[in-house]
């Protein structure tokens, strides 16, 4: 079929915004890993757009250099993984127990789980709870909160909906333990769902900033993202007070801005790397709570 | 749960009892995983709730709930009569309101921009890249948009804008508080966006292909096919995510946006702005101690957030689609 004038320059219309937002999203990323290169002091004149215009690795050297740096490199990973590990099959098995249509108390536990999803008693009283369980200050505070959202319950739930019933029945029926049918066959019937929580659980372990900032003091328990964060604050303090010494030239090849470019890489530098690969996942978990609404 | 409280003397209760006994034992398998998560839920969700009641008491933690003064609604008079909590009540109010807005209409333009080119290497690029920012921190947002927006020499829009004659000299815009609510906005809308249009691109694609190229036969022209099919089509989506949307509007509390922008993003020059109820609850509570008197914004925070469910709830219910009523 020919396409009309108009029809044309709707196609070019289309293409011309679509490239905008391509722009608008992937700039940022690509700035910022130019200026990570580049010196410091040089950036800091400008017009570093496209490619570091005096390459230099220090900006990581000293970013690795930060001594919390390895630490918060251990506590973010290890949040990460054990985070996401403990919470997705935690999640799974309590959505297991209440996907049995006919449990005793079954409304009451679900009412239960709801009500958490629309109130809650707000930070302060739960930092109290924290403090009076012991968990302020230790690495447990990261794991254990996070253990269980009741909306991951609920999207467990809706998968394990779709498994066909005959197919456990059968395996009761050749007097398979519950522990068996849900270790052996419900769990590697799940893998879709179980990648999806997981993985999200996992990037919000891995993004997190808050629980290291106000319920630990330790600086040992401080994660990439709060590293992150404190040079951020520092960057822009230093300058304040470099302007207000009247200091215009270092010699360092460094500034705590473009050290901050380099922490900033090294901690969405895995996610930029694995995100093409487990996107299809998020698409598919995604849908399958939509289809819950 | 009642199963702990059973009627001791009536024998015919009993016997219910000892028959919900025998079938727990039979669940028991399921019983314990549930009852692992309401115990879970229990601690964690609703002590806290328990423990709002240090908003109504002049709370010690050295004393803890049973033995700290009662005070009853004086916290709230206190918070009512504080200038600094109206402001943040505000600003909650406008960036919500503002975010909810525009989060809600930029996926919907963007499934319909891809939704309109055909299925290519391009199509998929835009697609896959546009989730992106979904993925990234609120720490590197705000430090990217720290560089994007600064006023110095290494920023990237003041020299754009100086270079082509749109502005005479370069604007620190993170530190006035008018440019403050319109960047964090934006930055919404550029995290947002492409996650959220997931939703609507796939509603597209389930759209019967023969409807579309009857239309087409007849004679339609592109805005109208969007108009009158596409966007009918997929209205259903579009109500639900709108629906979760009004309720869940305040609730991004911690982990929403006003928040970590408030936090991340916020400075003495754009306070004005940038102080919303999340960082002035945690402000007053966990930087000076006035554990009570946070509290009491905290519960307000939450009530609120309970009404906008129930709002969106009976809007769903208004509009007579049962199977979209949360409850």
């Amino acid at each position: 079929m020919k396409k009309s004038l108009g029809e044309k320059i709707a196609d070019v219309l289309i293409y011309a915004v679509l490239i905008i937002i391509l722009i608008v999203t992937l700039y940022p990323f690509y700035n910022s890993l130019v200026l990570s290169f580049n010196n410091g002091h040089d950036s800091n004149l400008g017009g570093v757009y496209f490619y570091p215009r005096m390459f230099t690795l220090e900006n990581y050297r000293r970013a690795m250099d930060n001594n919390l740096m390895g630490g918060a490199m251990t506590v973010t990973v290890a949040r990460t993984l054990i985070g996401a590990a403990t919470s997705v099959l935690f999640t799974a098995a309590v959505a297991y127990g209440l996907s049995k249509q006919d449990l005793m108390f079954r409304r009451t536990y679900i009412v239960i789980g709801i009500i958490t999803m629309y109130f809650s008693g707000g930070i302060i009283p739960f930092y109290f709870v924290l403090k009076y369980l012991g968990l302020l200050d230790t690495f447990m505070v990261f794991i254990i909160p996070s253990l269980l959202s009741f909306w991951n319950v609920i999207l467990f739930m809706s998968f394990f909906r779709t498994i066909p019933a005959p197919l456990l029945e059968s395996a009761r029926i050749d007097g398979a333990h519950e522990v068996f049918i849900f270790a052996r066959i419900v769990l590697p019937l799940s893998v879709p769902i179980i990648a999806t929580i997981a993985l999200m659980n996992g990037i919000g372990q891995w993004s997190s900033w808050f629980d290291s900032q106000f319920f630990t003091t330790n600086p040992h328990l401080k994660t990439l993202q709060l590293i992150l964060y404190e040079i951020i604050a520092l960057a822009a303090g230093q300058e304040r007070l470099k302007q207000q010494l009247g200091i215009t030239n270092d010699t360092a090849s460094y500034t705590i801005e473009s050290v901050r470019y380099a922490t900033m890489m090294i901690s969405i530098g895995p996610v930029i790397l694995i995100y093409p690969f487990i996107q299809k996942y998020f698409a598919k978990g995604m849908l399958i709570g939509a289809v819950k609404g | 749960m009642s199963a702990t409280s059973p009627a001791k003397l009536n024998p015919a209760k009993r016997s219910t009892f000892r028959q919900g006994l025998l079938r727990f034992r039979k669940e028991a398998f399921f019983q314990y995983m549930a009852l692992t998560g309401g115990v879970f839920l229990l601690v964690f969700s609703y002590l806290p709730m328990f423990g709002i009641v240090m908003a109504f008491q002049d709370f010690d933690p050295a004393k803890g709930y049973i033995f700290s003064r009662f005070v009853g609604w004086y916290h709230f008079w206190m918070l009512f009569s504080d200038d600094a909590f109206w402001v943040s009540a505000r600003n909650s109010v406008i960036l919500s309101v503002a975010k909810f807005a525009l989060t809600f209409v930029s996926p919907i333009i963007l499934a319909l921009l891809l939704n309109e080119l055909r299925p290519s290497f391009f199509k998929k690029f835009v697609q896959t890249a546009s989730y992106l920012p979904y993925f990234i921190s609120w720490v590197v947002i705000a430090s990217m948009a720290t560089t994007f927006f600064s006023g110095g020499a290494d920023g990237i829009l003041n020299p754009l804008l100086v270079k082509f004659g749109m502005l005479k000299e370069a604007i620190p815009f993170l530190t006035y508080p008018g440019y403050y609510q319109v960047i964090t906005v934006l930055l919404d809308v550029w995290k947002f966006t492409g996650f959220s249009a997931i939703i609507y691109i796939a509603a597209m694609a389930g759209i019967d292909h023969e409807v579309i190229e009857a239309s087409i036969v007849d004679g339609t022209t592109r805005f109208q096919r969007v108009y009158k099919i596409t966007l009918p089509m997929i209205q259903n989506t579009i109500v639900v995510i709108l629906i979760l949307g009004i309720g869940s509007m305040f609730t991004g509390g911690l982990g929403g946006s006003n928040f970590n922008y408030g936090y991340l993003l916020g400075n003495t020059l754009n306070m004005s702005a940038s102080d919303v109820m999340d960082t002035y609850i945690l402000r007053m509570g966990l930087q000076l101690g006035r554990f009570s008197f946070a509290a009491a914004a905290g519960l307000l925070l939450s009530t609120i957030s309970l009404i906008l469910v129930f709002l969106a709830n009976w809007v769903a219910k208004k509009i007579d689609r049962d199977e979209q009523a949360i409850f």
